[in-house]
């Protein structure tokens, strides 16, 4: 255990501990909404009541008769579903680790909420930028 | 002079241990990315109000208003924090983590009551 009494004081620690706690309740939150997104795909039914309606009259209709193209927006659905777990977990990991490491007074805790931190914010920066140039390429 | 001379010896201190270093690197990387997202946001935002006065549609101003007084935040907390370790100041890094937790708050808030709206216009929607 490695002891930090230099280099985080009091206030700062008092200020870490409530940006853990509100980015604890922001991870939570996104749970429980992702929670509620696949409860209601799987209870409202994908293919019959949204895509199915939607592609009734086009020549898809086809391909989700067969099956082939719900199966596959199910499987991109899971898939997004998961991945946006993981990266909400970055958060939540974030704020376990920093009040664990405040509370043990370990900065090696700390630091490693602090990476799961900077890789959250890493991949919102690189989604952010994609945004940008997708906005940019939008003007011509 | 004794306490320039001190805070030099805290200094050299602070950066050569290798746990402390290793902290400062990560938190140095958490400083860079905040403002690089705080930057895009505000960027974001120069362009939506680029494209309203060139009349071309801006449907997303106002996400993007909102955006950026959020991304503010995160570039204050990511600018306080990287001074705050360059120049080994407890103030400084203190109004880091202070921008981080209001960060952190002021997306709670606006997230969950931009659910909640979303909410209660499918509900009304479905009646």
């Amino acid at each position: 255990m490695q002891q930090f009494d230099l280099e985080i004081d009091e206030r700062s620690k008092a200020n870490l501990l409530l940006a853990a706690h509100w980015a604890k309740n922001i991870a939570i939150g996104s749970f429980f909404l992702i929670g509620i997104v696949v409860l209601g795909s799987i209870f409202l039914g994908i293919k019959n009541s949204f895509v199915g309606n939607y592609f009734s009259n086009s020549q898809l209709s086809s391909l989700f008769e067969n099956g082939i193209l719900s199966v596959s927006l199910f499987l991109f659905f899971g898939i997004l579903c998961f991945v946006l777990i993981l990266y909400i977990n970055l958060l939540l990991k974030f704020s376990k680790k920093v009040v664990s490491g405040i509370n043990n007074n370990d900065i090696t805790e700390i630091t490693d909420g602090f990476r799961s931190l900077k890789s959250y914010f890493l991949i919102t920066g690189i989604i952010m930028i994609l945004g940008l140039i997708a906005d940019i390429f939008s003007f011509f | 002079m004794q306490e320039q001379l001190q805070n030099q010896e805290e200094i050299q201190l602070f950066n050569h241990l290798p746990i402390i270093s290793k902290f400062k690197d990560t938190l140095y990387g958490v400083a860079k990315w905040s403002q690089i997202i705080g930057v895009i946001s505000m960027i974001s935002l120069g362009i939506s109000v680029v494209k309203l006065l060139s009349n071309i549609n801006a449907n997303d101003i106002a996400t993007n208003a909102i955006g950026a007084a959020v991304g503010f935040l995160l570039f204050k907390s990511g600018n306080n924090l990287e001074n705050g370790l360059e120049k080994y100041n407890q103030n400084t890094l203190q109004q880091g983590f202070r921008y981080l937790y209001r960060y952190f708050f002021i997306s709670f808030l606006l997230y969950f009551t931009i659910v909640l709206i979303a909410i209660i216009v499918f509900i009304i929607y479905q009646l």
